[in-house]
């Protein structure tokens, strides 16, 4: 069966700054309409640049130099973590529909239509009121219904529901997964949350010093993670197996984004590393379809 | 906002209260007779006293201070020692050309200062931005009467574009208008584009760009609009100034305005004069602080309070 | 119940405690007769969403907030309710506060050592430099850095400080507000770990105030559930995790689930 084509791809793309920093290093994937693909890991690993470069953020972003290939659908929209820092706290909620639509290449929805689809009263009362007077899930939800007022193809997210208290984190949750099934939107999803990833993602890729360093569908990723980064992240989050155990660290910090090249990022706290590690730079390798990782000890022990 | 409203109404009537009281016994204590000042050394003795009769310098500074503090109440500032006139009438002709003026110059600030602004703002340190910046930096270190002498020997001497003098309200009040602008607009022009700059770095105007907003339209509907609560209180300060501004280049631009008429009034002491004008700038600044406290304060309880930039 | 009578009094106990915020919009009932106990030597995690009331909690129980009815008791005695009375009883002796927000409640101009000697100028102790090496070795923190900023600190090591500055005046009750929150994976582990070994070597009691079910789950042995200022259901964590009874911590709970087993070979 033939795959549709990915609402957004791209091909070994770096983001740099003047400074030296270099804090994503040739990443590549793909993002398949209908699909959630979350981008996990600790912060500074390069998850939010990587997904700004991807949207063509870089204008806007003093310094910001992006290299690489990106392509997929035009038709873009973003929500963030903190939507309250995103909405402009001098504007009405009904002041941001009037703008948004106004950007919409061919509104076929209104305000009311979208309020409504994302769970919010439809009123004036509602939607005269100033972003501050919202609680964080209703903004949330005024972002998600202002990002589809662009009919985007490719909904970028970036820890939007991290603010978000458990059941209202649920129900956004839920509301991101309609919109794939209702709008056929490839969403990405940035979030160092591995419970978010869990409930919410089709794809995983696991960022490390700003690579990622393996790429699976949920499902396998957190039940047979490969990497040994990945297996460090499980190891060390608390769950119901650790009541009477204590956790198992991950040793040392992440390189910096400024780190020279060399072997293995992850070879100073990598419990399965090897002499070849030290030296070489693993690649990111398709094991078989839809699982890639970067690592030498997975390459030998899967005869690679 | 009622509470402070009501606060500020009672600083109002408490300073006004201070002002005329000691303008009035400050007055009576320095040295040298009104009359002998208005009248001239020559005058007789008889022609003396039927002066200080008549304005009732004769009675007890006390019932002359009760007398003055009653006719402030109904807007009653006396005569003029010189032409015998009641004061108000002439002051507030007076008053108009200042206001005119202070209020003129603070128009053609803003009409500068706005569209450098958010042109500066919108390529911070590029090359626009910096040569505004570098003109501000030059005229704020010149006082207006300067600009204003320069705009006379320029304008008027020179390219004869200007007339040196004129009455009313006419095209001879361009220059001082414009001096005083030019002088105020640098600081104005400062706030604005430094009140921009970092609106423009809020999230939210990432998220606007982002999502296709043009740049144009970001500045002009969204970010300056939530920069103008800041602009306005520092206008508001600007106006104090532009009003003794206006008063300086009155004497530069030799204009009838209330600058003119303390100035001749001090000069021959003509006492109920000085004190209506003293009375008038007291109350022109007190009004010009709470103009600033309450747009200040509307601003902020407006929930404009200051986000952290993206990042 | 008849098996308790013999047990020995509680370190910590919360009577009845109600707290109503005074607002322009009339009362607001954040606490609403709250009753719990805590022995010496255990972990209770009380588990709420935001607006819950935890903060609240926290503030009454450390002595910064009065209550508006019922009572906390520390072995027995009653909790100051203001500044004053707090500074008088010296109840930070017994009882200290770790935050989550570090970077706001460590002064950003001083120095870690200084920061750390505050608490010991104010007991009046002497003998500062080894108590302060004494409790960052208990936590961790690299003596290199005592001369170091909080703004210069990763957030892992800033709140080791905040564990330290607790720790240094040697209280039996460490308030947990949120001690993990906004840490990574990998340093939240290590703060984790952290806080298990101390508690066993220093024999302290924990109350801990959480959002984060797991971290929850990880360090109590007994659970309350807050809801709207009210304890809705607490018992041990086996019982709460195996058979919650409530229909809210049922949701909750059931909310947190995954989809996924996820591989952690212990
Ligand atoms: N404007 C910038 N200039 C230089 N370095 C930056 C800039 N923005 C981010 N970085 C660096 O890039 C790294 C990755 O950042 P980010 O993408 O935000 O990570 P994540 O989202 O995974 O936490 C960080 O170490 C950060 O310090
Ligand atoms: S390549 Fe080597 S060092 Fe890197 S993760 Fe794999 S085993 Fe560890
Ligand atoms: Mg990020």
């Amino acid at each position: 069966m033939a795959r549709p084509d990915p609402a957004l791809w791209c091909s070994n793309v770096h983001v740099r700054f003047p400074d030296g920093s270099h804090p994503v290093r040739g990443v590549s994937l793909r993002v398949y309409p209908g699909q959630v693909f979350a981008l996990i890991g600790e912060s500074g690993a390069g998850k939010t640049l990587l997904c700004r470069a991807l949207y063509g953020l870089q204008r806007f972003i003093p310094g910001m130099e992006v290299m690489g290939t990106i392509g997929g659908a035009a038709e873009k929209a973003m929500i963030f973590q903190d939507p309250g820092q995103f909405l402009n706290p001098g504007l009405s909620i009904e002041g941001h529909f009037k703008e948004f639509l106004k950007l919409s290449p061919r509104p076929s929805l209104t305000m009311e239509q979208l309020l409504r689809y994302v769970g919010l009263p439809e009123n004036r009362e509602f939607s005269r009121k100033k972003p501050r007077l919202l609680s964080g899930g209703q903004q949330q939800r005024v972002m998600i219904a202002l990002s589809l007022a662009l009919e985007p193809k490719v909904l970028f997210a970036d820890e939007a529901v991290t603010a978000l208290d458990g059941l209202t984190r649920k129900t956004v949750i839920e509301l991101l997964r309609q919109l794939c099934q209702d709008f056929g939107l490839g969403i990405i999803f940035v979030t160092h949350d591995l419970h978010v990833a869990d409930s919410l993602a089709d794809w995983v890729g696991v960022m490390y010093a700003g690579r990622i360093v393996e790429l699976q569908s949920a499902e396998n990723l957190f039940t047979q993670p490969l990497h040994p980064y990945t297996k460090g992240l499980f190891r060390s989050h608390p769950g119901p197996e650790h009541r009477n155990s204590p956790l198992i660290e991950l040793p040392g910090r992440m390189p910096p984004p400024d780190h020279e090249d060399g072997g293995c990022p992850f070879f100073d706290r990598c419990p399965e590393r090897m002499a070849v590690c030290k030296q070489h730079l693993p690649e990111m390798k398709e094991l078989s379809r839809g699982v890639s990782v970067s690592c030498h000890r997975v390459f030998q022990d899967r005869g690679y | 906002m009622r509470r402070l409203v009501f606060v500020s109404f009672l600083q109002l009537v408490g300073t006004l209260f201070i002002v005329s009281t000691l303008v009035f016994f400050i007055l009576r204590v320095l040295p040298g007779d009104p009359a002998r000042a208005v009248l001239g050394m020559q005058a007789n003795e008889q022609s003396v006293q039927r002066f200080r009769q008549e304005f009732g310098l004769d009675r007890p500074v006390v019932i002359q201070y009760t007398e003055w503090i009653s006719g402030l109440v109904r807007f009653d500032f006396g005569r003029s020692f010189s032409n015998r006139q009641p004061v108000a009438p002439v002051l507030g002709q007076r008053l108009g050309l200042t206001l005119f003026l202070a209020v003129g110059g603070m128009i053609c600030a803003l009409l500068l200062a706005l569209p450098m602004g958010v042109a500066a703002a919108r390529k911070p340190w590029g090359r626009f931005d910096t040569l505004a910046m570098g003109v501000s930096h030059g005229l704020m270190a010149f006082p207006e009467f300067w600009i204003g002498m320069v705009g006379i020997l320029l304008f008027s001497v020179q390219l004869k574009l200007f007339p040196l003098f004129g009455t009313g309200f006419g095209i001879h009040l361009v220059l001082p208008v414009l001096a005083l602008g030019l002088n105020r607009a640098p600081i104005l022009f400062r706030t604005l584009r430094g009140g921009l700059i970092q609106e423009s770095s809020r999230s939210y105007a990432l998220f606007f760009r982002g999502s296709g907003v043009p740049e144009r339209r970001l500045f002009w509907k969204y970010l300056l609009r939530n920069q103008l609560p800041s602009v306005s209180a520092v206008a508001a300060i600007q106006f104090g100034y532009l009003l003794g501004g206006a008063i300086i280049i009155e004497q530069v631009f030799a204009l009838p305005g209330l600058g003119r008429l303390l100035m001749s009034a001090i000069l021959s002491r003509d006492l109920p004069v000085i004190q209506a004008g003293v009375i008038l700038a007291a109350l022109a600044f007190t009004l010009v602080g709470f103009a600033t406290d309450i747009i200040t304060h509307a601003s902020t309880s407006q929930g404009m309070t200051r986000g952290k930039p993206n990042g | 119940m008849l098996s308790e009578v013999h047990t020995p009094s509680p370190l910590l106990q919360i009577q009845g405690l109600s707290k109503v915020y005074e607002t322009p919009h009339g009362g607001l009932q954040a606490l609403d007769g709250v009753s719990i106990e805590v022995r010496k030597g255990q972990t209770y995690g009380l588990i709420g969403e935001s607006g819950s009331g935890k903060t609240t909690m926290a503030k009454i129980v450390s002595g910064i907030l009065a209550p508006s009815a019922g009572a906390v008791r520390v072995m027995g005695e009653e909790v100051p309710h203001s500044p004053r009375q707090l500074r008088r009883t010296r109840y930070f002796e017994k009882v200290q506060l770790v935050f989550q927000d570090t970077l706001g409640t460590l002064n950003p101009y001083r120095t870690i050592y200084q920061s750390l000697q505050e608490p010991l100028i104010n007991l009046g102790s002497k003998d500062h430099k080894s108590r302060i090496h004494r409790v960052i070795d208990q936590v961790s923190f690299p003596r290199g850095k005592l001369v170091s900023r909080p703004g210069e600190l990763s957030g892992g090591l800033r709140q080791r400080v905040a564990i330290a500055r607790a720790l240094i005046v040697q209280p039996c009750l460490l308030i947990l507000d949120e001690p993990v929150a906004s840490l990574d994976v990998s340093v939240q582990a290590k703060i984790l770990n952290l806080l298990q070994e101390l508690k066993k070597d220093l024999e302290l009691t924990y109350f801990l105030i959480s959002h984060d079910i797991d971290v929850v789950q990880y360090l109590s042995d007994f659970v309350g559930i807050l809801y709207k200022g009210r304890v809705v259901e607490q018992g041990s964590v086996q019982r709460i995790f195996s058979s919650a009874q409530d229909p809210y911590s049922r949701l909750l709970l059931e909310v947190h689930s995954r989809r996924y087993a996820w591989a952690q070979e212990v």
